[in-house]
């Protein structure tokens, strides 16, 4: 008999498809504010602004320029580039402060953002060293190299390049071409400042990437990069993790307690981002394409320019592997655990309690940092393998957790089965115990691989480029959250569904109980 | 030399101690049945010769070997020793026919074929050789304490310790894994059976042990436990008998209340109904119509005492009245309408005077 559709499949079904409807007029109804505009003009001033909402990407020393020169303005933070002017185009803020060369490149990309002549206030952007007398040495070196390239001219003509229109030679450096005769140097940024520092498609570029480089082929240095949140970089270069680092980095006396400044290789200034509407700048009339084309063309500049799909294959590479690996150490340690909690020692049971409420009352955010920048800051392990030894303690413990209860719900009578019959204790939990327990418990272990699999989103606090942060770096660059956001989404949601499939497989693989179903199903048939 | 020799064991648990002083010798060949009112430490005993309790104090000497020795190898002693649970505990992620193989193949090594081999051979003697391939998820109560006692019998034991075998399983299923047991001790395997089935007890075994206040309190054959009990106690928990002891202070009797007592005695002990009816119709007319006119004037005749015991196995009340003061036989007059009903209500009743006036009737023979 065919199953027909009940009133209420018909209603349920009419109130997802108005759900739908809503969520799509909803997200489309933000990007039509993007409109087109001319350059950065008007004649508002700072002061217009007193009292608004603006924005301030963390990490940064804007936060200072806005109390100085906008009476009363409410700051949020935002930790991203494409972050903050999203936030902006959506009216979540009216305006944010932004050094004006930034500012110049997103408005290549997003036509609905202009500035305010007004300046906030004009600085340098120059590399940090470490505090140590190594790092002062390697940073007066730098600092003559900058001199000299602003006397001579060679910077004016990178900042040529990186601020001209042509693509082409936009490029990241031949790392291997460098001697490193006197060593290899790792220079630190947040590749999501174009055009200082950003993913291009063959790596990390930009106009301060090519002024390391010249350094260093100079000096006779190789070089190494690193990405990075921009919170990061500095405690970064404080414990050693690199030797320099860099993105339009401004020096403050704080800062300064803390890394040495080179000299500032390049003079800019803070201006105030605001929506071009509301500057009554007059946006250039865009032409009329249908909605089908502007997805294509979203999906070409998201995906296909500069072959950003390879960066999202890195991401879901990095993602899997220490998911993955994560998941089987973590495994393989919660059993250990589960082992020991077992063994008849009062000193052991404490140990194993300890280490499980710790490690499940820690945010695993501040765990990874707390590895990273602290516990393995000097060790010279790389960053996916501080994430991996993370993400292992963090699923042992919750691990460990499932099994024990899993075990706890197996009846005492089994054991003492087994006891009777001669088996040791330990033959008794291997045979029968365990094998038990395991049905029990996988269906709550599948769930908690799927969340370690979300979990890992975070590492890009700790410089990896995941799934997520391989997100970020897209946005950073085409200043549009639709896609790499939808698509981030959807690559983890069928990430997790692969997962389901695998952890499903291995439980259809231990279940005595489909065995005893397939056992009676034959019964039956004989009969 | 006897195989299990039992010196004062004693076992103790926070707050309540099950055995105090424990001794007994096993011989080979001996089927000894174990019964006594629950929490007296029958599972406990069974349980402290296969050490799955530890016992407190006292040794066992199983073989010549004492076991309760630090050192001891408990994993060996065990496989000579197989056990069958209340709650069966099959192994659940085996099929009926690796519960019985596994420990044959795992511990003494038996080729897995052989052990194949002799397993079906014991299935086809608890009568189940078709459910070889099943789950114990699969098998009814019966069927799983048969597979378990199959189970316990392929390691070839000294002696099987059975732990109340039948107590978890519906009426109707008892009587197959009985008959498994009883063809067992047919064939001289030495057994240890704590049971409350005491037709069972009396058929099958023995020698039986009647277990109270932490020891062996009786322990003879099952003729002489079930005949012609030594002690009170067992003659009591034999009998299953329940007593009511009701006192009447003078001749103001409140019947209502005497009833009540009645009534609930007659909950706990789960009298019959007609009985019930006939023992209070008894009642009433003896207290009301005879006793107390009769004694209402009598110096000394007060308290009144009765005694009510009431047998499980016989369906019967056995009733005790005495009272004080001079001879005065409520009977008597075998022309009273109340003594006639009194003496169609109950199957016998006897007056003697010695010292005191005693009245003895049973209700409900046949």
């Amino acid at each position: 008999m065919k199953k027909r559709l009940t009133r209420t499949d018909w209603i349920i079904l009419a109130v997802l498809l108005a759900l739908v409807a809503a969520v799509v007029l909803l997200a489309t109804q933000g990007s039509s504010n993007t409109q087109g505009t001319t350059g950065g003009t008007g004649n508002a001033k700072l002061s217009d602004y007193a009292g608004k909402n603006i924005g301030s990407v963390t990490g940064t020393t804007y936060d200072e320029a806005i109390e100085a020169n906008i009476p009363d303005a409410k700051i949020s933070y935002y930790s991203s580039y494409g972050d903050i002017l999203t936030a902006l185009l959506t009216g979540k803020i009216d305006g944010f402060c932004v050094d004006e060369p930034v500012l110049r490149y997103m408005m290549l990309n997003s036509d609905g953002v202009s500035y305010l002549q007004e300046r906030m206030e004009t600085y340098g952007f120059a590399y940090a060293f470490p505090k140590t007398a190594e790092g002062k040495a390697l940073c007066d070196e730098f600092s003559a190299f900058i001199e000299q390239g602003l006397a001579d001219g060679t910077l004016r003509e990178l900042d040529e390049k990186w601020f001209g229109p042509d693509e082409s030679v936009q490029k990241s450096p031949d790392l291997k071409a460098l001697s490193a005769d006197r060593g290899t140097l790792k220079l630190i940024v947040n590749a999501e400042n174009p055009p200082f520092d950003h993913m291009a498609d063959n790596g990390i570029a930009g106009l301060e990437i090519d002024i390391a480089y010249l350094f260093c082929q100079k000096n006779g240095y190789g070089l190494q990069l690193l990405n990075s949140n921009f919170d990061a970089i500095l405690p970064s270069i404080q414990s050693g993790v690199a030797d320099f680092g860099a993105s339009c980095i401004t020096p403050t006396e704080e800062r300064a307690e803390s890394v040495h400044f080179s000299t500032p290789h390049y003079e800019a200034g803070a201006v105030l981002a605001v929506r071009a509407a509301d500057v009554g700048v007059q946006a250039a009339q865009q032409e009329n394409k249908n909605i089908f084309r502007q997805i294509a063309d979203s999906f070409e500049k998201n995906f296909i320019r500069e072959a950003r799909w390879k960066l999202v294959l890195q991401g879901i590479g990095c993602t899997c592997l220490i998911t993955v690996l994560s998941a089987l150490f973590g495994t393989v340690l919660a059993f250990l655990i589960c082992l020991l909690r077992r063994a008849d020692s009062v000193l052991a049971n404490k140990i194993c309690d300890f280490y499980v409420r710790v490690l499940q009352g820690t945010p695993m955010v501040v765990l990874l940092m707390i590895l990273f920048y602290i516990i393995f800051a000097r060790s010279g392990i790389s960053a996916v393998a501080v994430a991996i030894i993370g993400f292992t303690l963090n699923f042992s413990a919750y691990a460990s957790e499932i099994m024990r209860s899993g075990i706890g719900s197996i009846d005492p009578g089994q054991r003492e089965a087994a006891l009777a019959m001669g088996y040791t204790e330990n033959q008794a939990f291997f045979r029968f115990i365990f094998p038990q327990a395991a049905v029990h418990f996988l269906p709550v272990y599948r769930g908690e691989i799927v969340s370690l699999l979300k979990n890992t989103s975070i590492v890009g606090y700790i410089a990896i480029q995941d799934l997520t942060k391989m997100g970020d770096i897209i946005r950073s660059r085409t200043y549009e959250p639709f896609f790499p956001l939808i698509a981030t989404a959807l690559i983890y949601f069928l990430l997790a569904w692969l997962l389901s499939l695998v952890m499903r497989w291995i439980m259809a693989r231990v279940d005595y109980r489909k065995n005893s179903r397939k056992a009676a199903g034959k019964e039956a048939d004989a009969k | 030399m006897s195989l299990i020799k039992i010196e004062h064991l004693r076992k103790e648990y926070p707050g309540v101690t099950p055995l105090k002083d424990v001794c007994a010798e096993i011989e080979k060949g001996d089927v000894i049945s174990i019964i006594g009112p629950s929490g007296t430490g029958k599972s406990t005993l069974l349980r402290c010769l296969n050490r799955l309790e530890q016992p407190t104090s006292g040794t066992i000497t199983v073989n010549g070997e004492n076991i309760t020795a630090p050192g001891c190898n408990l994993p060996l002693v065990r496989r000579r020793m197989g056990m069958v649970f209340q709650s069966f505990n099959l192994f659940q992620n085996r099929t009926v026919l690796g519960n019985i193989t596994s420990a044959p193949v795992d511990l003494l090594k038996i080729p897995k074929e052989q052990a194949e081999k002799e397993a079906m051979k014991l299935l086809e003697r608890v009568g189940l050789p078709d459910k070889a391939q099943s789950y114990p998820q699969d098998l009814s109560g019966g069927q799983k304490q048969r597979v378990a006692i199959a189970r316990a019998v392929a390691m070839k034991p000294d002696i099987l310790l059975f732990d109340e075998p039948t107590s978890a399983l519906d009426p109707t299923m008892v009587g197959e894994v009985l008959s498994v047991i009883k063809s067992l001790a047919d064939e001289g395997m030495t057994m240890m059976i704590v049971t409350h089935e005491m037709r069972f007890a009396r058929n099958v075994s023995s020698r039986v042990f009647y277990m109270d206040e932490g020891i062996i309190y009786e322990d003879g054959s099952p003729d002489q436990i079930f005949r012609n009990p030594q002690k009170e106690k067992t003659r009591r928990f034999i009998k299953q008998l329940k007593q009511l002891a009701v006192e009447i202070p003078d001749a103001e009797l409140n019947y209502p209340e005497v009833l009540r007592n009645l009534e609930r005695f007659a909950g706990d002990a789960m009298i019959q109904p007609t009985l019930l009816r006939h023992t209070n119709l008894f009642l009433e007319e003896l207290l009301v119509q005879r006793l107390i006119p009769l004694l209402r004037n009598t110096p000394g005749a007060f308290p009144l005492r009765i005694t009510l015991e009431h047998s499980e196995t016989d369906e019967t009340i056995h009733m005790e009245i005495t009272y004080g003061g001079e001879k005065a036989d409520p009977m008597a007059d075998e022309d009273d309408l109340s003594v006639v009903i009194l003496r169609k209500t109950a199957s016998s009743i006897q007056y003697s005077y010695e010292k005191e006036n005693k009245i003895t009737v049973l209700l409900g023979a046949k």
